[in-house]
């Protein structure tokens, strides 16, 4: 006794079986029809006078029979004839009518069979082949099909027909292949969506890759409730992209693949769901599967419009909804509840801009992540940002311009390397996210062009991996010194930053820096000009790249070398220390040259002094303190110039030295 | 009669069954695949046989189908299976071309007119449509005694279009042979249709000289050779098809060169050698 479950199985292979063999039947047929051998014949060919003997022969025939009386076949056209075969070339249709009429059985020869003369040359070089044989023949004759212009061959097309039949079998028997009830409705809905269409019809890979992604990925989402409500973020995600993908806006089944064929999908799952649903109350997941609804019902006609916005967005969507939910979790449920439509707006406010900038796909993932976490952070702390306008352009655009156009510049975009571009901009943008007071203020949209900008333009003309130390260290440096002494806006901070920076390039490209030293010393410089920042914004001079020309200028003319590496470092960080505490009376209103002139000199005798002490009161690490305690004596006034026999100058250096060696000790 | 315990009659009656039941049902519905390769036979068949005559048989074949029938039979089949445009679109090539081997030049036309070039996937077939309207009138017009100035404008067109289509098919030659080889007829029978002296040996030269391009070194050495050496060829290859054939073109152009005293010489050595051989 059969049980109804197998009569039910039974039944259902005999239709696939009967289903499989006509559709391999027509498959077969059109293979058979595409490919098979075709006999292909020469017509027969005049094989009678030629032109040029006609006209010879009517000449003879005109001159033979002139005067003759008698019966004319060319009747009335006699002298029309003569006429026409004076000509250098006579017309050859009136040549071959007239030829007719007079030599009628000289044109009765029969036509020339290339395809006889062919098989008379067959048998004549290969006696041994059989003519006879009708498939021999045909052999003789067939010309294959050559090349078929189609990606998907038929051999593949019949194994596409026994995947597609097993496809629906499946579809119909999931219950047979899986147990787990969640499961099974997930495959039953991936494997009807993909044997939908009859997969052998396919001929190119790219639409039936892309079919076989489609139905993949819309098969999940029609079974998305399978997935379970543990989940509550992949739900509201989930439920998001099904909504999305059903607004006729959207365009259907072809916007989910659209989405899924960047990174986004996988970025916004590892980096961003998780972390959300361990951090964010679950009741906020309808709140950001409205505002991710949004953004993609925005983003949808915008991509539709711009084949680069497409792939730029279908890229990044993870990113910008990453971005939004970093933004819940910082700013809470504070961002939601007093004006729960402020995150979207920044969200869709983001995407419209980006649609509009051209070059915005120069951002990467992690900057625009960081740009939106900022964005949203700064319309957070002051809502009536996102309308503002700055020059005309909405802010958001702005801030978004600064960023693609600093990485597009292309004195810049060719000086580095694209990864060394996207980690410099990236920082920037995370301390933007760090610090959103940096852009609160409007006029501050543009910061990072004008900051990073000029401090990547002024090192662009280094290799590129000491180009990226230093104008990361720069400017991440900069921008974190602004961050936290916005008053540094109002002076030429940024500008003596990116003027020392390109001096550091200089200095590097020359031999006389290495790239490390470089680093170091930019990172020094910047947190040291902050000890003092109105000295040197008011000098006459970049106070800074005097003292670096000026200590550099000493290490080259030192006999010992002493000025090398951490202490070269140190040496110009105890200098500008000096500086700013007591340089405004010496070197503020000194010009560059004179400044580094005065410098070199009190800097060449203090390392003169300092160094005699090496192995006595002093070491290496000690030196650069003792330096700059000089430098600072003479900056206050203490000398004009180094006199060692002085007792007062004798007892400010024993102080120096019993410094060194304290702070070694 | 005692079984093996592993043994069990009913299940491998059941499962021999199904099996057997699923391999019939597999395999009855192949019935369009074998209509057309029956199709295909007897269209070849019926294109040599209006080419050579009825073809030689052996004791008990029957003889091929005239051309009427076979025509019949794939259009017969054509209206049976519409939407299957894979299927039909080379049958309808296959029914031109026997068409046009039997001078209906007309309804070679009309069969070809009713594929749409997208249909058609292959070299050959993409090639012969692309071409239809220079073979009509080629096999409408080729042992005409006389070109009127229309024929010669086409013949003029025709040249153009099969240099094109012999120097883009690369990939598959024996088309491109077939297409080259009916271009160097042309050309031959275009040298017969003028009455200037010059222009003749011009054309005549131009058929040639577009012809060599199809030709291998191999071909060149083996074809300044009389014939065609027997030993350790296959005699159906697309190669000695291609030499056995030029020898016939070489021979006709050497004729047509001879006897109309053109002074023709073709670029190529060996052809000039060939064409100013005297017999």
């Amino acid at each position: 006794m059969i049980a109804a479950s197998t009569a039910s199985l039974v039944v259902s292979v005999a239709k696939g079986l009967v289903k499989l063999g006509q559709r391999l039947d027509a498959l077969l047929a059109a293979k058979e029809s595409v490919q098979a051998r075709l006999v292909l014949v020469q017509p027969e060919i005049y094989s009678g006078p030629s032109a040029l003997r006609k006209v010879a022969e009517l000449k003879k025939y005109l001159s033979d029979t002139a005067g003759v009386n008698g019966p004319d076949p060319l009747e009335g056209d006699r002298a029309e004839l003569t006429a026409e075969l004076k000509k250098a070339a006579p017309d050859n249709a009136m040549i071959g009518e007239c030829y007719r009429r007079v030599f009628p059985e000289r044109l009765t020869l029969a036509p020339f069979k290339p395809d006889a003369a062919y098989i008379a040359a067959l048998h004549e070089a290969l006696p041994t082949f059989d003519l006879s044989n009708e498939d021999n023949l045909a052999a003789a004759f067939s010309i294959t099909a050559g090349q078929d212009d189609r990606g998907v061959h038929y051999a593949t097309r019949i194994g596409l027909l026994v995947v597609d039949v097993m496809a629906e079998f499946g579809a119909e028997n999931s219950g047979l292949f899986v147990r787990d009830g969640r499961v099974k409705d997930v495959v039953q809905s991936v494997l009807e969506r993909f044997a939908k269409p009859d997969l052998e019809n396919f001929t190119e890979w790219s639409p039936l890759l892309r079919h076989a992604l489609n139905s993949t990925l819309n098969g999940v989402f029609d079974a998305r409730t399978a997935f379970g409500t543990d989940r509550v973020w992949l739900t509201a995600l989930l439920d998001v992209l099904a909504a999305a993908k059903d607004d006729p806006a959207s365009g259907g089944d072809e916007f989910l693949i659209g989405l899924f064929q960047g990174k986004g999908y996988p970025q916004l799952l590892s980096k961003g769901l998780s972390r959300a649903a361990d951090t964010l109350a679950e009741d906020q997941a309808d709140a950001f599967k409205l505002i991710a609804s949004d953004l993609l019902k925005t983003a949808a006609p915008l991509a539709s419009k711009s084949a680069d916005f497409k792939e730029f967005f279908s890229d990044h969507w993870g990113d910008l909804l990453r971005a939004g939910l970093t933004g819940l979790e910082r700013h809470g449920p504070a961002l939601l509840q007093d004006q729960p439509e402020l995150l979207r707006d920044v969200l869709t406010s983001m995407t419209t801009q980006l649609s509009q900038i051209p070059q915005s796909n120069l951002l990467s993932s992690d900057t625009l992540f960081h740009l939106g976490d900022a964005a949203i952070a700064a319309v957070a702390a002051k809502p009536k940002l996102l309308g503002t306008q700055v020059g005309g352009k909405p802010w958001m655009r702005v801030l978004l311009e600064s960023f693609v156009n600093t990485v597009a510049r292309d004195g810049i975009r060719l000086a580095f390397s694209r990864e060394g571009l996207d980690e410099i901009v990236t920082d920037a943008a995370g301390v933007f996210a760090e610090y959103p007071e940096l852009i609160v203020d409007p006029e501050n949209a543009s910061l990072v062009r004008e900051v990073v900008g000029s401090i990547l333009k002024s090192v662009s003309d280094l290799p590129s991996l000491d180009a990226r130390k230093i104008a990361t260290a720069a400017a991440s440096g900069t921008l974190q010194a602004i961050a936290a002494n916005p008053g540094l806006l109002d002076t030429r901070y940024a500008k003596l930053i990116a003027d020392f920076s390109g001096r550091l390039a200089e200095l590097v490209k020359d031999r006389t820096l290495t790239g490390l030293d470089a680093t170091a010393i930019a990172s020094t410089a910047i947190q040291t000009l902050l000890n003092n920042p109105a000295l040197f914004d008011q000098a006459n001079s970049n106070l800074a790249i005097a003292v670096l020309n000026a200590v550099l200028r000493v290490a080259a003319d030192d006999p010992q070398k002493l000025l090398t590496g951490n202490t070269l470092v140190e040496t110009i960080r105890a200098v500008l220390i000096a500086l700013a505490r007591f340089g405004k009376a010496r070197v503020q209103a000194v010009a560059i040259g004179a400044a580094t002139d005065l410098l070199t000199g009190i800097i060449d005798d203090s390392l003169t002094q300092a160094s005699a002490e090496l192995g006595r009161r002093l070491d290496l690490p000690g030196l650069p303190g003792v330096i700059g305690g000089l430098v600072a004596a003479w900056a206050r006034g203490d000398f004009k110039k180094i006199d060692p026999a002085t007792p007062a100058f004798r007892e400010l250096l024993a102080s120096l030295l019993a410094a060194a060696t304290e702070q070694a000790a | 009669m005692k079984t093996s315990s592993r043994f069990r009659p009913a299940l491998f009656i059941r499962w021999t069954g199904l099996l057997g039941l699923s391999f019939a049902l597999l395999f009855s519905g192949c019935a369009t695949r074998d209509r057309v390769s029956t199709l295909d036979a007897q269209s070849n068949a019926a294109m040599i046989s209006s080419q050579l005559g009825d073809l030689p048989q052996k004791d008990g074949e029957r003889s091929a189908p005239p051309f009427t029938e076979s025509n019949r039979q794939i259009e017969a089949f054509i209206v049976a299976h519409p939407g299957q445009n894979e299927i039909t679109a080379p049958l309808r090539i296959r029914q031109a071309v026997l068409l046009l081997a039997n001078k209906q030049s007309n309804l070679a036309k009309a069969a070809f007119d009713s594929v749409a070039e997208a249909d058609l996937h292959t070299d050959r077939d993409r090639a012969l449509k692309h071409n239809a309207e220079h073979l009509i009138w080629w096999f409408s017009q080729s042992a005409n005694d006389t070109w009127t100035a229309n024929d010669q404008s086409k013949a003029v067109s025709a040249l153009k279009a099969l240099t094109q289509a012999q120097d883009s098919l690369g990939n598959s030659p024996e088309i491109r042979d077939y297409l080259a080889e009916m271009r160097a007829w042309i050309g031959l029978a275009a040298a017969r249709q003028t009455t200037s002296l010059a222009e003749a040996r011009k054309r005549l030269e131009d058929a040639l000289n577009v012809y060599t391009r199809i030709f291998s070194a191999h071909d060149f050495e083996l074809l300044k050779e009389v014939n065609e050496p027997s030993s350790g060829v296959s005699p159906t290859s697309p190669d000695v098809r291609r030499r056995l054939r030029a020898r016939a073109v070489l021979t006709h152009a050497q004729k047509q060169n001879e006897s109309d005293s053109l002074g023709a010489h073709p670029q190529n050595a060996t052809f000039d050698a060939i064409v100013n051989r005297t017999r």
